[in-house]
């Protein structure tokens, strides 16, 4: 079951408060497995790393995506349509992770096809433990497909 | 005669006259023509008759004598009447002894009549013969020949009186139709003139004045009665304008007043819903943006606590809790904040609402707290409400909370009651707990009101504020009767469902 994962996994952070990047980055180290996270602070700079372009060439593609909505300059949901239009980015798992619970926002977020929808919580011990349950989800419950597509580029 | 109509009474009476007088007079003048013409003749063939038999007998002894001298000296004694053209004594036997012709004439012979007598009239003249007798012997005759010049000298001054009498009669018709003129036409003119004044002033307050007690007199009267009539209805028709004119100027005034009330309210509106899409904004920005920052206070002392919590001693530790407690206080405050807003920008339209079913709901929501408290609850059968459902249940849950929460040591007694009124029904929630001061009666339905120490009971003091926002969203008071110590009994008024049909319905489900 950890064959494939003897190196590291990666997630990408798409969170424009540097609060958050960093109480989520700290969440992460707590979990089993540490996951490396990278961040992205807007929608512009997520797709930038994504698609390998301008500052980010060469970077390791994502195992999984940790998205906010409310992004400036380019928001979350156009970052969430463009990931799964993409026919190598759309494989990657994608959990809108927002402060919002608004009915809207989250049948919105699944109708651009997002993978799960987590309502991030406002209280500390909430938050470390919600990022402990995806971490322990998606990295160690879930089989992940083959990053063998990224070879290709 | 078109002429005589359109000219004014004054010249009518002037023509009238004149016509008249000159007519009288031309039938007099005519009369004493005809008979002037009549009897002259028989006039002159008198004198002249006189006149030969004056100078006949005159003559008589030169016929006697056959003196042609002293014949002729009589007869040019004629000279004195100048009438007489010629003139001849006869003899006996019928030749001229004298002849007189008068100076301007030919010497002509006059056709002597038989036995000397007649008259013989002719263009111009007239002759007469008269026999000359001494005692009763005819002794000669004389003729005398006279012309018609008199006659046309009397005539002549028959017509030129007949002119200058006419000429004093124009004078005096003129003067008395002057006179006329005071007395027919001026009292008439008056009354035209006061006719003119009224129909250009419309002053209908003036009355002709009566002069005199005829047929202008009468009609005069029936002027000025006609007059106290259109007086009358023209001061009613102005009254009657006059109030029309008001009502005219109150209608305007009334619509402005309306239009200007409408627009006001259409500004209101704009301003209301401007407002409210404020709200809604500032609901947002409270929800998302202002939480944000808490969010980040409070995660960060709580990670400060966790991660450094051996290197601390308890001062700061205590610190961070306060920090932290203050935080999510404030957290709580916002959320209530947002609530309260959302009553008034997120209410429902409104539809008939089984309380019966709203109570149920909440007698769920509340379990948990009414088995650990014990609580005993009884309740009317509760009627059918026009309303907003889901504050309903709000409404019912905070006051049933309330009366959960600030109970006695005595076991909870709740009561739910339902009286109908006119248009409205009136709910009561009852408790036997802690009760309310009276002086606090008002307050505690204000914002952020509480009573309490933090320490005692739990809440921000926000709902009893969402409760009287509820209850006024739907037209209904919200108060409070208690006494401390007494239990609290907090009244309602919410309107009944309109929808009867639908009423009856969901009472039998």
């Amino acid at each position: 079951m950890n064959n494939g994962r003897a190196q590291r996994m990666h997630i990408l952070i798409v969170e424009d408060n540097s609060g958050d990047q960093r109480l989520i980055r700290e969440a992460f180290q707590e979990t089993q497995l540490a996951p490396e996270a990278a961040v992205a602070k807007d929608g512009f700079e997520a797709l930038d790393y994504l698609f390998q372009r301008g500052a980010f060439v060469g970077v390791a593609r994502p195992d999984l995506i940790l998205l906010d909505l409310n992004l400036p300059r380019k928001d979350g949901r156009e970052v969430l349509a463009e990931i799964k239009s993409d026919p190598n980015l759309r494989n990657i798992p994608v959990v809108v992770f927002s402060s919002s619970s608004a009915p809207r926002d989250v049948s919105s977020a699944y109708a651009l096809h997002a993978n799960c929808y987590v309502t991030k919580p406002a209280d500390l011990d909430e938050l470390f433990q919600a990022i402990a349950w995806i971490e322990r989800f998606w990295c160690n419950t879930v089989i992940l497909p083959k990053a063998s597509s990224t070879s290709t580029f | 005669m078109h002429w005589f109509k359109d000219i004014s009474i004054k010249r009518k009476l002037t023509v009238i006259i004149i016509t008249t007088s000159t007519a009288a007079l031309f039938l007099a003048g005519t009369a004493s023509f005809i008979y002037e013409l009549v009897t002259f003749p028989k006039n002159l063939s008198q004198h002249l008759v006189s006149l030969a038999d004056v100078v006949g007998n005159t003559s008589a002894a030169a016929i006697l004598f056959n003196d042609n001298k002293t014949a002729t000296e009589t007869l040019s004694a004629l000279q004195a009447t100048p009438n007489i053209v010629m003139a001849q004594v006869y003899r006996k036997d019928g030749t001229v002894l004298a002849n007189y012709v008068r100076k301007d004439e030919q010497t002509a012979r006059l056709a002597v009549a038989k036995g000397f007598s007649g008259e013989n009239f002719m263009p111009g003249y007239v002759d007469v013969f008269r026999p000359i007798s001494v005692g009763a012997e005819q002794v000669g005759g004389i003729g005398l020949r006279s012309d018609l010049r008199e006659r046309e000298a009397r005539l002549w001054a028959y017509g030129q009186t007949g002119l200058i009498v006419l000429c004093l009669s124009l004078l005096a018709a003129l003067g008395v139709a002057a006179v006329l003129q005071r007395v027919i036409s001026l009292p008439i003119l008056n009354l035209a003139r006061i006719v003119r004044d009224i129909s250009e002033q419309h002053d209908y307050s003036k009355r002709a004045v009566k002069d005199t007690g005829d047929e202008i007199g009468s009609l005069v009267d029936s002027f000025n009665n006609m007059l106290t009539q259109i007086e009358a209805r023209d001061s009613a028709l102005i009254q009657v304008q006059g109030d029309l004119e008001q009502r005219v100027r109150d209608l305007q005034r009334e619509v402005a007043e309306r239009q200007r009330a409408e627009k006001g309210l259409a500004e209101k509106t704009v301003e209301l819903q401007r407002s409210n899409a404020e709200l809604e904004q500032f609901a947002y920005v409270a929800s998302h943006d202002l939480q944000e920052p808490l969010r980040m206070v409070s995660s960060y002392t709580q990670l400060l606590a966790k991660r450094y919590r051996p290197k601390l001693d308890d001062s700061a530790l205590e610190f961070i809790d306060f920090a932290v407690d203050g935080v999510k206080r404030m957290q709580t405050l916002i959320q209530d904040l947002l609530q309260f807003s959302r009553v008034g920008t997120r209410g429902k339209q409104f539809a008939p609402v089984n309380c019966e079913a709203v109570l149920q709901t909440v007698l769920l929501n509340l379990a948990g707290r009414i088995r650990e408290s014990g609580a005993v609850i009884r309740q009317d059968a509760l009627l059918l409400v026009q309303g907003d459902e889901g504050q309903l249940i709000q409404l019912f849950q905070n006051l049933l909370g309330n009366a959960l929460k600030y109970r006695s040591e005595k076991t909870p007694e709740i009561y739910v009651s339902c009286q109908p009124q006119v248009d409205s029904l009136l709910f009561s929630v009852k408790d036997n707990g802690i009760g309310i001061d009276p002086q606090f009666s008002e307050r505690i339905f204000v914002l952020f009101q509480r009573l309490h120490g933090k320490g005692e009971y739990e809440g921000t003091g926000i709902g009893l504020a969402i409760c009287k926002k509820i209850v006024e969203r739907h037209g209904g008071k919200i108060w409070v009767e208690s006494e401390t110590g007494q239990g609290a009994n907090f009244k309602f008024t919410l309107p009944k469902a309109m929808n009867l049909a639908l009423a009856t319905e969901v009472e039998h489900e």
